[in-house]
């Protein structure tokens, strides 16, 4: 087979990859798509938005565990999705902080202004909350944060970041005149260890975690009411409200219905006994709205299958565009130096942009999804075929460049025959790099909703459950040497023979 | 056939070769000889479009060589450089006939071609389908000749083509190399620093040192009436040791 013929069947092979991506498509009619962040409470949240979106008639599709509040408030800007779940708080403090919000009317117009909506407070305050173990609680009779004032002694350890904030310990030291001095700064999760070892007596919370139930702690009211509220709410586009009528008055119906305790009983279910965020968000909806909801969770195998099918076009399509740009590229800097510097630059520029920063740069000019992570994972495969081309062409040795030169052979007739075969070692080192780096780089892109074997990791994360880890590290692992080993087979077939060859074997007789 | 007329070469500030005429009449052979980085390669590279000349011009056959011109007019010259420049990915049959497949040349004609190349350097058949690894120093030389000969041109450029040869496969390629010049009458170049090869091929002499021609004419005319010391020191130092040795061995 020729090198041209091997070309073909590649060429071919993409394009049928292209052909079912499942990715890339954009979706037929009107589908709403709902968004979540990257906690567990998010996702519950989100399932329960697109069962109701379901229930209502519409198609959905729920964008998991994007990564940061900002990512999902530019893709609500920017229609990537039309609505998902949060915080008064955090639209007062972080997104909309500038303006200075304080009432929910003030939110409301700024929001509007924005072409956004959001329901009233679906009845949980997520915020920052002070809590100890109950049993030690009960002894010491303590309620309320005040209370805190008459045990100096007690021993605080609290989250690294409240330790810091403006609105974490030092304004509640100084708000509740608070005199303890045994205070420190540790990791938000090993302070829940503290605490239940008893080296810790009071710690930080989120008002709604999980483990505030399984390790049996009291969350001390704040009656001086310090920390800023952090209503949960639902923000959404209002082009919704034309776009589906029905969706949104289910929307509103979830305000005011989920407490704190039910909040609190859902993360657990999730996050302590394992349970599936899709069937606890509908139980809750079949109870509490009455509604008649049947969950059909995928089957490992199916997700596994879907995952694949993500990862395999994310990598499929970036790498082989990469190929496609880089190989011309690193030709073209082995012929003229200077702008081959150039080109080696940027290249160089692009891959020292960690792959997250390029995937979250990519947002607010593809949106969220497949493209922008397509493009990113393009940029970061450039530089080493574009380098390994350029060093494979560069170290042919002069004789033999010159000598297809004085032949009479012009420039294009002595790359194709004489060149590149001689560099096809290093050529295909480049894209072999390129490849592994880029399947394992692929995982970050569920981060900006592109799916692939990132999905679980990301989740499995989230959850502290290495086995949801393995079942995308592995895949991964696999896939990467998969696709490292296509390339070997392609280079056992396009290698010339005459370069396969020993100079030990070669039979020497002068 | 070929004429050069005040043909220069600097590097910056390093004069590699001064302006330069040279002429070469159909069949002859010429030979450019002086000691290592004394410019007579350069000379060559510049006649072959390797190298871009300063100043003056390179005729050949009446025809001035331009950057338009050159690839045609290197078909019509065969060029053999010291460690063969063989495509180490191509068959030795590949790159003999590279140059004649670009052409599109009759696969009957290429074959038979190849065939009487192979016999004038006495390379067996069944080395046509091995690689330049495969083969001695010796034959990849032989091979690089066939190359040079393929589209049989009418001038030979050769750049020290026994240089990185054993004595023993010097001297034989020596004897064959004078046999197949004689036998096709080709217009030869060709660069060497040693004398008794120079002397050995040569209808005429071209001595050069540091970019400059000192003194062109037959060996003999150079031994007996050197035009500067050099000429003579240049002969002496390589001639006296073989002096030396003939008259042990007698």
């Amino acid at each position: 087979m020729t090198i041209r013929q091997h070309i073909k069947i590649i060429l071919l092979g993409i394009c049928v990859i292209l052909y079912v991506s499942p990715v890339l498509g954009d979706e037929v009619g009107e589908t709403i798509k709902i968004g979540s962040k990257n906690s567990t409470e998010s996702v519950i949240l989100g399932e329960m938005l697109s069962h109701l979106v379901k229930k209502s008639g519409g198609d959905v599709i729920h964008q998991k565990q994007l990564g940061g509040t900002r990512v999902l408030w530019n893709a609500l800007l920017n229609g990537e999705i039309d609505a998902y779940p949060e915080y008064t708080g955090t639209l007062k403090h972080e997104l909309l902080a500038e303006k200075n919000l304080q009432t929910r009317e003030q939110i409301n117009a700024t929001l509007a202004a924005h072409g956004l909506s959001m329901t009233k407070p679906l009845g949980f305050n997520n915020t920052y909350a002070i809590g100890m173990k109950d049993k030690l609680a009960e002894e010491l009779n303590l309620l309320k944060i005040s209370d805190l004032r008459n045990y100096p002694e007690l021993v605080l350890g609290f989250g690294n970041e409240f330790m810091d904030r403006a609105d974490g310990w030092p304004g509640l030291r100084q708000r509740y005149r608070l005199l303890h001095q045994n205070v420190s700064g540790l990791e938000h999760d090993l302070a829940y260890r503290g605490i239940e070892s008893g080296t810790l007596d009071v710690t930080d919370l989120y008002a709604t975690d999980a483990e505030i139930g399984h390790y049996n702690l009291r969350v001390l009211k704040d009656d001086l009411n310090y920390f800023p509220i952090y209503d949960a709410v639902i923000i959404y586009r209002t082009d919704l409200v034309q776009k589906a009528p029905d969706s949104i008055i289910l929307f509103k119906q979830l305000a005011g219905v989920i407490d704190a305790p039910t909040m609190i009983g859902m993360n657990a279910q999730v996050k302590l006994f394992g349970k599936n965020e899709s069937k606890v968000a509908a139980n809750f909806l079949n109870k509490n709205l009455e509604l008649d909801i049947d969950v059909q969770v995928q089957s490992m195998w199916q997700r596994f299958w879907q995952h694949t099918k993500e990862h395999i076009v994310l990598v499929g399509i970036s790498l082989s565009a990469a190929i496609f740009l880089a190989l011309p590229l690193g030709i073209l800097s082995a012929r003229h130096t200077r702008l081959g510097q150039i080109v080696l630059g940027i290249a160089g520029i692009i891959q020292t942009i960690p792959s997250l920063a390029l995937f979250v740069f990519m947002i607010p000019l593809l949106g969220i999804g497949g493209p922008p992570a397509i493009v990113a994972l393009f940029l970061h495969s450039l530089l080493p075929i574009i380098r390994n081309t350029y060093a494979g062409l560069k170290d042919i040795p002069l004789t033999v460049v010159e000598s297809a030169e004085a032949l009479g052979l012009p420039q294009s007739a002595r790359l194709r025959i004489v060149e590149l075969p001689l560099a096809t070692r290093a050529i295909l080192a480049g894209i072999k790099t390129s490849a592994v780096i880029n399947v394992g780089t692929a995982t970050l892109s569920a981060l900006i909703g592109a799916g692939g074997y990132g999905q679980p990791i990301l989740t499995g994360i989230r959850l502290n459950d290495i086995g949801l880890i393995l079942q995308g590290a592995i895949p991964a692992a696999v896939l990467a040497l998969l696709v490292q080993g296509l390339f070997e087979l392609i280079e056992s077939s396009v290698l010339p023979k005459g370069l396969r060859i020993k100079v030990n074997e070669a039979t020497s007789v002068n | 056939m070929l004429q050069l007329s005040q043909v220069s070469k600097s590097y910056g500030d390093t004069v590699v070769l001064a302006p330069t005429d040279l002429q070469v009449s159909v069949g002859k052979t010429i030979v450019l000889i002086g000691p290592s980085g004394c410019g007579k390669s350069t000379l060559l590279r510049l006649i072959i479009g390797l190298v871009k000349s300063d100043t003056g011009t390179i005729t050949f056959n009446d025809t001035e060589i331009t950057s338009e011109n050159i690839l045609q007019i290197r078909q019509r010259i065969g060029y053999v450089i010291q460690e063969g420049g063989l495509f180490p990915h191509l068959t030795i049959r590949d790159n003999v006939v590279i140059m004649a497949r670009h052409l599109r040349r009759d696969p009957t004609w290429i074959n038979s071609r190849v065939a009487e190349l192979a016999r004038l350097v006495r390379l067996p058949q069944e080395f046509m389908n091995r690689f330049p690894t495969e083969l001695s120093g010796g034959q990849r030389q032989r091979v690089s000749l066939m190359r040079a000969l393929m589209l049989d041109p009418e001038l030979l450029l050769l750049d020290e083509p026994l240089g990185a040869l054993d004595p023993m496969i010097r001297y034989e390629l020596q004897q064959e190399l004078k046999r197949i010049f004689n036998q096709l009458g080709k217009t030869v170049v060709m660069v060497t620093h040693d004398i008794a090869e120079a002397a050995h091929f040569s209808d005429s002499l071209v001595l050069i040192r540091e970019g400059r021609v000192v003194q062109s004419g037959a060996f003999k005319e150079l031994a007996h009436r050197p035009a500067e010391p050099f000429v003579e020191q240049f002969i002496t130092a390589q001639c006296e040791p073989m002096e030396k040795l003939t008259k042990i061995i007698r």
